[in-house]
C-alpha cells in the first residue's frame, strides 16, 4: 500500500488508487470535470492537475489519471496550479453563456465551484462573439440538452456506453465546433438516462421533471432506499414544502442516487428515479373510509373499533379459520412482523400471505432494475408472513377461498385484488365476505370493495426498514408527516392488537425493529440503533461479491 | 439504401484486411472508400457503414463529425477550407481571414453565388509547419500572405489552379541536425 503526502498530509491507499480519490480520504477535494469514480478514466478536462514530486522529479500531472506512488508528495495548492487552472477555466468559460439565474444546476454548477476557487477573472470575450449552439435540445423523454453549458467532459457518453450500455450521445464536431449531441432522429431513452443529469458538472443536462421546479439551495435533503423494486436502491430524497405557492401537492422535488457499493453504485434506475409521484399523486388516500350504515363520516378509531368487533366475533363464532390475511412484501419489516405476532402467534390465523400470482411485475435486467417490484420480499420470508401449521393457505388460494365464502373477516394490504377479479367475481367476493378491511396508499378498486378503508403511510413519510433480495437490511428516513390521516401500517396492527387484548411489543419503530432483532433468526442481533447508513446483512447472508459494473481500467505507473 | 456492389466488394476487402480484435479500425478507411464513391457521407450511408463494421451509430458520427477531409454533403466545386488554429492563428490567419471573406464575398459556412466556392473554417489540418495554410479539395496550400490566396483563387476562377503545395522539410533532417 502506497504511502504518500498530499498537501503535507501523509495518507495510504491500496496500490493503484489514483491521486484524486487518495486527496478524497484527507478531505482534500481535487477539482475534475471528466472524471467520475465509476467510469472509465479519459483525464481530458485537465482542471485535476497537481503537482508532484517523486523521487527528487518535480511535474505536474492529472490527478485522475496518476496512480498513488510510496513516497510521493502532491500539492494541490501552488501557485503554478492554481495558474494552470484558472487558465483552463477559462476556456471552459470563454463562451459560456452565463445564464445562471435561469439554470437548475447553479448552487451545485462546478463551473461556479470552481470558478470561485480558481477563476475570478473578467471575460476577455464581448458577450456579441459569443459562440451560440443548441440551447433547449430536446435529447430524449426525460432530459433535456443546454450545448452551450456544456464542458464536454463526456460523463454522459461513458455513461451511456459503459453502464447503460447503449451508445445513445457522442461528442460530433471538432475543435470549438464539438458538442455533445444524440445522433438525429436516435434519442436518450435507456433505463438509466437519469443519471447523466446527475452526472454532468454543469448545467447541460438537465431533468425535465425536476427543470425550474425550485432553487436547490432550497431543497431539503434526506437519505432513503428506493422502493420501487426488490433491489432497495439507496437514494436521497431532496424535498421542500415551505414554498407551497408552487406546486402545494408536491413536497418530494427529485430523488438522487445515494452511493452503496454493495448494491447500487452510483446509480439509480429512471423507474425508481421518477416513481416518487405516487408519493403526492392526486389519488392518494388521506382518509378512512366506510360502507357502514349510520356513520356520517369515518374515522380510524372508528373503523378500528369495528375491525376488532367484527375479528372477535368470527373468532369466536367459528375460530381461527373464519379469518385471513393478505398482507403485502410492500410492507415494511416492521409492519410484517407486527401482523405476523398479531394474527399468527397471538389469533393462531393460519390464512395468512404475502404473494398472490397476479401481482404486478417489472422489468429486470443486468444491471439494477429487478422483476420484482415489492421492496421486502425477502423480509417476509425472513419474517415468516406466510401459510403455516396444518390449515396454512397459501395467497392464490386465500382469494379462491375468500370467493366461495369460506372467510368471515378477509384483511387485505395494498394488493388491488379487483384488478386479478372479473367483475362477477368482485360482486361474490363482496356478498360472500362478512367484513373485508382494506390497508391501501391509493385510491382504487378495492376502496370500493372493502367495507372499511384505513389510509397508510407511504415510505417517503416513514422510518422503516426493507430487507432487499440480497438479504440486506437498509432503513429509511422519514422527511416529512404522512399525508392526511395516514397512519404507519405497523400502528394499524398495534392499534387492534389493544383491542383485541393482545399487547403488541413496542410503541415506537425503533422498539419493534429491536425485538424483530431478539424473535427472528437471521436479524439476531440487529439493533435500529445499529444500522448503518448502508445497511446491514441479514445474520448467516454473506456480502455479495461486489460486481463492478464498468470494465476495469487499470491506472499507468507514474 | 442501395450500396453499390463495387463499394459493398471493396468494403469487405477492407474489413477484412484488418485482424479480428481490430476490425474497428476499418472505419476511416472504409468511410474514404465510400466518399469516394458516393461523393459524400450521407446518413443512409452512415447507418450503413455503423452495420458493416459492427459498431454503433454514435461512434460513426464521432469520426464522421471530427474529420473535415469526411464530408456530409456533396462537394461544391472548390470547397475551401481555412485554418484557424493556434499555428495559423499566430501566423497572421486572422488577417488572412478577413482578406478570404472580402475576396470571395462569403463568410464561414457560405457560398459563392456563382456556386464555385464554398469557405469553412476548420481546426488543425496538420501543417502547421507552414502556417498559416488551407485546403482546397484535396490540395494543400502552404505560408499563405494576401497576394499568394489571390493569386490561389484567380487560379481556381480561370480554370488553371495553381499547383498546390508539397510538404518540405523546414529543418532539413532533424535527427542529424538538431540530435546532440
Amino acid at each position: 500500500m502506497p504511502h504518500l503526502e498530499i498537501n503535507g498530509k501523509p495518507v495510504e491507499v491500496p496500490a493503484g488508487t489514483n491521486l484524486i480519490e487518495a486527496a478524497r480520504r484527507l478531505n482534500i477535494e481535487i477539482p475534475h470535470y471528466c472524471y467520475h469514480p465509476g467510469l472509465a478514466v479519459v483525464g481530458s478536462c485537465r482542471m485535476c492537475q497537481v503537482e508532484v514530486e517523486l523521487n527528487g522529479r518535480k511535474s505536474i500531472v492529472v490527478g485522475c489519471n496518476t496512480a498513488a506512488a510510496d513516497g510521493m508528495k502532491v500539492f494541490n495548492n501552488t501557485e503554478a496550479i492554481h495558474r494552470i487552472r484558472s487558465g483552463v477555466l477559462e476556456f471552459y468559460l470563454q463562451h459560456h453563456p452565463l445564464d445562471c439565474p435561469i439554470c437548475d444546476d447553479a448552487g451545485e454548477c462546478d463551473l461556479q465551484n470552481y470558478y470561485l476557487l480558481h477563476g475570478l477573472h473578467d471575460s476577455r470575450v464581448e458577450l456579441t462573439e459569443k459562440h451560440h449552439k443548441h440551447k433547449v435540445h430536446d435529447v430524449g423523454p426525460t432530459v433535456v440538452l443546454d450545448s452551450e453549458r456544456c464542458v464536454l467532459c463526456s460523463r454522459c457518453a461513458r455513461f451511456c456506453r459503459e453502464i447503460a450500455g447503449v451508445d445513445e450521445l457522442g461528442i460530433f464536431e471538432h475543435g470549438g465546433d464539438s458538442e455533445l449531441l444524440n445522433v438525429p432522429g436516435r434519442l436518450l431513452e435507456n433505463d438509466y438516462a437519469g443519471n447523466v443529469v446527475d452526472l454532468c458538472p454543469v448545467g447541460a443536462l438537465t431533468d425535465k421533471d425536476f427543470r425550474f421546479r425550485r432553487r436547490v439551495w432550497y431543497l431539503k435533503r434526506t437519505p432513503s432506499v428506493c422502493t420501487g423494486c426488490s433491489r432497495g436502491c439507496n437514494i436521497y430524497v431532496d424535498w421542500e414544502t415551505s414554498r407551497s405557492y408552487k406546486n402545494p401537492q408536491r413536497r418530494i422535488q427529485r430523488l438522487k442516487p445515494r452511493y452503496n457499493r454493495g448494491v447500487n453504485e452510483w446509480w439509480i434506475c429512471d423507474r425508481g428515479r421518477y416513481g416518487y409521484h405516487a408519493v403526492d399523486a392526486e389519488n392518494r388516500l388521506t382518509a378512512p373510509r366506510t360502507k357502514s350504515d349510520g356513520e356520517s363520516e369515518a374515522t380510524v378509531d372508528g373503523v378500528l373499533d369495528r375491525a376488532a368487533e367484527k375479528i372477535k366475533a368470527a373468532l369466536a363464532k367459528h375460530g381461527p379459520k373464519s379469518v385471513a390475511v393478505i398482507a403485502s412484501s410492500s410492507s415494511s419489516n416492521e409492519d410484517l412482523f407486527l401482523l405476523k405476532r398479531l394474527f399468527a402467534d397471538e389469533l393462531k390465523v393460519h390464512s395468512l400471505d404475502v404473494t398472490l400470482s397476479g401481482e404486478p411485475k417489472g422489468k429486470e435486467d443486468e444491471i439494477l432494475m429487478k422483476a420484482d417490484v415489492s421492496p421486502n420480499r425477502r423480509g417476509a420470508v425472513e419474517i415468516g408472513v406466510q401459510p403455516w401449521g396444518g390449515g396454512g393457505v397459501a395467497g392464490d388460494d386465500i382469494v379462491a377461498s375468500a370467493l366461495d365464502g369460506d372467510y368471515e373477516v378477509l384483511i387485505v394490504v395494498h394488493h388491488d385484488l379487483t384488478r386479478m377479479l372479473s367483475q362477477k367475481e368482485r360482486n361474490r367476493l363482496g356478498q360472500n365476505c362478512d367484513y373485508i378491511l382494506y390497508l391501501g396508499t391509493h385510491e382504487n378498486g378495492m376502496c370500493h370493495l372493502a367495507d372499511d378503508v384505513i389510509p397508510i403511510a407511504m415510505w417517503a413519510e416513514r422510518d422503516a426498514t426493507y430487507t432487499n433480495f440480497q438479504g440486506r437490511v437498509q432503513r429509511t428516513w422519514r422527511p416529512f408527516e404522512p399525508r392526511g390521516e395516514a397512519l404507519c401500517e405497523w400502528r394499524v396492527w398495534q392499534e387492534l392488537g389493544k383491542r383485541l387484548g393482545h399487547s403488541l411489543p413496542a410503541e415506537s419503530v425503533a422498539g419493534v425493529f429491536d425485538s424483530i432483532g431478539t424473535v427472528v433468526a437471521s436479524f439476531k442481533g440487529l439493533t435500529w440503533e445499529g444500522l448503518p447508513a448502508n445497511g446491514i446483512m441479514l445474520t448467516g447472508v454473506s456480502e455479495p461479491a461486489y460486481r463492478k459494473v464498468q470494465s476495469s481500467h487499470p491506472l499507468p505507473a507514474y | 439504401m442501395d450500396i453499390p456492389d463495387t463499394l459493398v466488394r471493396k468494403s469487405e476487402e477492407i474489413f477484412f484486411s484488418f485482424p479480428p480484435e481490430r476490425r474497428e479500425s476499418a472505419l476511416v478507411p472504409l468511410m474514404f472508400e465510400a466518399q469516394r464513391e458516393l461523393g459524400c457521407i450521407t446518413p443512409d450511408t452512415e447507418h450503413w457503414i455503423a452495420e458493416t463494421v459492427g459498431v454503433s451509430l454514435v461512434k460513426v458520427r464521432e469520426v464522421l463529425t471530427f474529420y473535415s477531409m469526411l464530408r456530409r454533403e456533396r462537394a461544391e466545386k472548390f470547397l475551401v477550407q481555412f485554418c484557424r488554429n493556434i499555428s495559423c492563428c499566430l501566423a497572421g490567419a486572422e488577417d488572412l481571414q478577413r482578406h478570404v471573406e472580402k475576396k470571395l464575398g462569403i463568410r464561414n459556412g457560405e457560398t459563392t453565388a456563382d456556386g464555385l466556392f464554398t469557405l469553412r473554417y476548420v481546426e488543425c489540418l496538420g501543417g502547421c509547419s507552414w502556417a498559416p495554410m488551407m485546403l482546397v479539395n484535396e490540395m494543400q496550400y502552404y505560408q499563405l500572405t494576401p497576394e499568394k490566396l489571390d493569386r490561389i483563387i484567380e487560379g481556381f476562377r480561370s480554370g488553371r489552379p495553381v499547383p498546390p503545395d508539397e510538404p518540405t522539410p523546414l529543418l532539413g533532417n532533424v535527427g542529424e541536425k538538431i540530435a546532440v
